[in-house]
């Protein structure tokens, strides 16, 4: 979230910066009062306002920072939501703190390959990049309809 | 696949999408974190889930409002599960008071867990059949469920208060030794009458007063021989009569009734039957002891008030269930079509004892009231005196009882009513 804050305020577009502290507040609400899709909603609006900073011409890599801590968030509602109780506590951290492993590592792995991907100049013929698309849907389209069945 | 899986799917196609109209690196490669994030949650998702779910309850049979623990032991003879899941259902006025199993943890690989959570609960029969398990990825992004079949059932009892003991004279009893005055001589405690010693008396029934003032002739006391009772009890659940308001019902203080009832009379040595006119029509054999409690309890416990029934079941009672001449007790709040199968209950030679909780001195006390509630309760109150005289005319004994008094201490005025 504060890297979209610092994105938008370094080309001073200010209804970006009140966006992103409304969605934070929204996140927030839903969280207390345990409104489920709250969290998709604040996640979505995070992600369409990094999407939009990119489109704008803000920093690519503030913004795609933004999205990484935006799934992050998104991620730990949910784990939040496990409530602990009495004897079974143990069990519960247990499993809280495995999986908060996993998802640091798999964000800062995304966010490292990302960045380095910014970093990097290289040009892909669109053809090839249409395809590598469709690819990657149809993957998921598959594996979907395999899960499905 | 779960709402988490098909989210992050279209966040990642909308991003390729917008990426490749907008010709932008950036916005393609902010995709690859979200990509990373469903295949870390594809690879850690189980394969083949072996797992076995057993839920066990402390007893089977319950006070009421007593804390009964669930024990839940998962046991995994498979690959480790990231994050699993036990979808307790619990079911209306189930109170948990302690623990829960609806949360997420992960399980090693052959090795077994035990969860406890306790409940609390009303009367009722409270039962499962199966048991849910979610089996995912540590992020919950492919799930797969699992359903066990798990049936058990446990039984929260009605309250069953003590009644003081009190003589109610059957008309009619069985030949077997029992509480119950039989109006034969025989064995027992209460004089009967003296006639001329014969042959096989014992000595300590001869009469040495009468023997004393006549000369060469003995005489024996005879004693009233006591004699088991077949009582039947008739549990009306009809939830027109029953029901006072959405919060208000009779049913269970008639339940209670029925319980208590059922209690004296085995507990001081009758042979007694129950017929419910609930959802499900119960019957329960006659029989002595506290097995025949155990099972008349077990049916008050599962008992619902019934939306349909009518009451013309009376008309026709079976004979096995309540043997001819016997006593029946009617445990209802009462409506005036009622009189009529009472009165067919008198034809045909049964003892009648109507307990009956009062539906009136119940609404005046707990439901709303207005300026013409006092006049109806009055018109009602009448109409409910005039069905009990006309009960008591045709022989029945009758019971009002208010249900915020002790049935304990009602039920002693039935004989001086008779007085």
């Amino acid at each position: 979230m504060l890297s979209l804050i610092i994105g938008f305020s370094m080309k001073q577009l200010w209804w970006g910066v009140v966006l992103v502290f409304l969605s934070v507040a929204f996140f927030w609400i839903g969280d207390r009062l345990s409104w489920q899709w709250v969290s998709f909603v604040a996640f979505g609006a995070q992600l369409i306002l990094s999407v939009g900073g990119v489109i704008l011409g803000l920093s690519p890599f503030l913004m795609v920072s933004g999205a990484v801590t935006a799934l992050g968030a998104w991620d730990l509602a949910d784990l939040q939501k496990n409530s602990p109780h009495s004897s079974h506590y143990q069990l519960v951290k247990k499993f809280q703190l495995s999986r908060f492993r996993l998802l640091s590592l798999t964000l800062i792995t995304g966010l490292i390959i990302s960045e380095l991907g910014l970093l990097v100049k290289f040009t892909i013929p669109f053809v090839l990049l249409f395809l590598c698309g469709f690819l990657i849907l149809f993957s998921l389209y598959g594996l979907f309809k395999i899960m499905k069945n | 696949m779960t709402k988490k899986s098909l989210f992050i799917a279209t966040i990642i196609t909308a991003l390729f999408l917008i990426g490749m109209v907008n010709q932008n690196k950036s916005i393609l490669l902010m995709a690859v974190p979200f990509l990373l994030y469903l295949g870390v949650g594809i690879f850690f998702t189980p394969e083949e889930i072996k797992i076995t779910c057993v839920r066990e309850i402390d007893s089977m049979r319950n006070a009421p409002n007593k804390p009964i623990t669930v024990k839940v032991l998962l046991e995994n003879q498979g690959e480790t599960i990231p994050r699993i899941r036990i979808c307790e259902d619990i079911l209306p006025k189930m109170r948990v008071l302690e623990g829960s199993v609806d949360y997420d943890f992960s399980i090693a690989g052959k090795s077994e867990i035990e969860i406890f959570y306790t409940f609390q609960a009303p009367r009722g029969q409270y039962s499962w059949q199966e048991m849910k398990v979610l089996a995912s990825d540590p992020f919950g992004l492919l799930e797969k469920t699992i359903r066990i079949p798990n049936a058990i059932k446990t039984l929260v009892l009605p309250e069953s208060g003590n009644i003081k003991k009190f003589t109610l004279h059957l008309h009619n009893t069985l030949h077997t030794p029992g509480p119950n005055l039989s109006r034969l001589p025989g064995s027992g405690v209460d004089f009967w009458g003296v006639r001329e010693y014969q042959p096989g008396d014992s000595l300590r029934l001869v009469d040495w007063r009468r023997t004393a003032r006549n000369p060469h002739h003995f005489y024996s006391k005879e004693y009233e021989r006591e004699e088991m009772g077949d009582v039947g009890i008739i549990l009306d659940g009809r939830a027109t009569i029953n029901k006072i308001d959405e919060n208000h019902d009779l049913f269970e203080y008639s339940i209670q009734a029925a319980a208590t009832l059922a209690k004296y009379f085995l507990s001081i040595g009758n042979r007694v039957s129950l017929l419910t006119l609930s959802s499900k029509l119960v019957q329960v054999f006659p029989g002595y002891g506290k097995k025949q409690l155990g099972r008349i309890l077990d049916q008050l416990a599962a008992c619902k008030p019934a939306e349909e029934i009518s009451a013309d079941i009376l008309k026709y009672l079976p004979i096995r269930l309540f043997p001819s001449h016997s006593m029946i007790i009617l445990v209802s709040p009462l409506s005036p079509n009622d009189l009529e199968s009472i009165k067919r209950f008198r034809a045909e030679g049964y003892q009648v004892l109507v307990v009956s909780p009062d539906p009136v001195h119940y609404m005046s006390k707990y439901h709303a009231k207005d300026h013409a509630t006092p006049f109806a309760l009055r018109v009602t109150r009448i109409e409910r005196t005039l069905l009990f005289r006309k009960l008591r005319q045709i022989g029945a004994e009758v019971l009002n009882w208010e249900v915020d008094k002790p049935l304990d201490r009602k039920i002693h005025t039935v004989n001086k009513q008779r007085v």
